[in-house]
């Protein structure tokens, strides 16, 4: 029997979510759109996302804004891509065999310049583990819990994910890093 | 030649793609979807439900062991009687006591010795309120749940759970709870300005009604359930 207390733990906390929520509800409704382009479906996914974004309070700092905008744009695109999988369910495509790719953003040449922009280039779900490992510096333990997905998952997206950023950047003619 | 991503390599750049990748993103202000106003009632709630949280904290502040004192209790609840009408009853009493006592709570039985297990037969209402149409529904072995819609995205939600295999959610603050009986089965009634929710014991199931509609509709959701 479980006993449900209470979501969040302080004051500081809560005031915290009311505040990332005004700051960041368009542009995770936009995140989470253009990769499920169902309005509806897409508020589900934002609504989902704040439900998750609830029990990692304490690891968002709100002075870094760029990073608490990357954490929760990471949130809402793992869910939205939960929900496109579950849509695409019918079809018996496995989570990992679908790998999702934003196609409406736009995209520079792969010179070493701009580099960044291979990130663009990689399925969502492989991106997003790779960023919350390295830009926001979790363990994969961590990462784990963020994502709600095992620890082995999340090691084979990192190794997948590199593996096709090493892929792109030799597409790219990068041969040096 | 093939390619190797170092460790360092990747620490050092992804912090820039990141922010390349999310500036692709508009800023806020620059957006301006409008939200469903299903959307921002589901929110206002969920903003609703921190601002409880002091009244929680308070609650496990009053005394640590209380909550453990409280599982138990709800523990010895639900696993010392032996049959539906034992079951109904202690079912109130502990409503009773969290409506009184705490403003929130779920608690879940995965199982309990009765003496029969009853297979899951799902029960739809017949009548839902006019407006609404279902939008979502789902069955497992143990309970059913659907979700109705109107126009103006308000939302009735309907559950249904084994009696023996309960789980179940109340939210009792700001309430006034009222006894009531749809047909033999008694009940107990939930309302407060925005919306109520009604919570039935049938014979080998308990129904839980809840949405912004009145009292008369969701009595007669009920009614359609276990007539």
């Amino acid at each position: 029997m479980l006993l449900y207390l209470s979501l969040i733990d302080s004051e500081e906390d809560k005031s915290k979510f009311e505040r990332l929520y005004l700051a960041y509800k368009q542009q995770m409704y936009y995140a989470a759109n253009r990769i499920l382009k169902d309005s509806h479906l897409a508020e589900d996914a934002v609504h989902q996302a704040f439900l998750r974004i609830i029990d990692n309070l304490e690891k968002i700092n709100e002075n870094e804004c760029h990073k608490t905008k990357g954490f929760v744009v990471i949130i809402v695109e793992h869910v939205a891509i939960d929900f496109y999988n579950r849509r695409k369910k019918e079809n018996a495509v496995s989570w990992e065999e679908n790998e999702y790719v934003l196609e409406d953003m736009e995209k520079k040449d792969f010179t070493k310049g701009g580099i960044e922009a291979l990130l663009l280039e990689l399925p969502v779900n492989y991106s997003s583990v790779l960023r919350l490992k390295y830009a926001h510096g979790y363990e994969n333990q961590e990462i784990a819990k963020i994502l709600r997905i095992t620890e082995e998952n999340v090691r084979q997206r990192i190794l997948r994910g590199r593996k096709f950023l090493e892929k792109l950047m030799s597409e790219g003619g990068i041969r040096e890093v | 030649m093939s390619l190797h991503l170092t460790e360092a390599f990747l620490y050092e750049y992804m912090p820039g793609a990141e922010q390349y990748y999310l500036s692709a993103i508009p800023e806020e202000e620059a957006l301006s979807h409008e939200f469903s106003r299903g959307f921002l009632h589901r929110m206002r709630r969920l903003i609703r439900e921190e601002r409880r949280t002091p009244v929680m904290r308070d609650f496990v502040k009053y005394s640590r062991r209380a909550a453990v004192v409280l599982v138990l209790l709800l523990t010895l609840t639900f696993t010392t009687v032996v049959s539906v009408d034992a079951l109904r009853t202690r079912f109130f009493e502990v409503v009773t006591r969290v409506y009184h006592e705490i403003t929130r709570l779920h608690f879940f039985e995965e199982k309990t010795p009765l003496e029969e297990e009853t297979a899951f037969v799902a029960k739809v209402p017949t009548y839902v309120p006019a407006g609404f149409s279902m939008i979502a529904s789902g069955e497992s072995a143990i309970n059913y749940y659907a979700v109705y819609e109107n126009a103006e995205s308000m939302q009735i939600i309907y559950q249904q759970d084994l009696a023996e295999n309960l789980g179940m959610g109340l939210d009792t603050e700001d309430t006034s709870m009222e006894k009531i009986y749809i047909g033999v089965y008694e009940g107990r009634y939930f309302s407060n300005k925005e919306e109520q929710q009604l919570i039935l014991f049938g014979e080998s199931y308990v129904y839980h009604l809840m949405g912004p509609v009145s009292k008369e509709e969701l009595v007669k959701m009920a009614e359609s359930i276990v007539k």
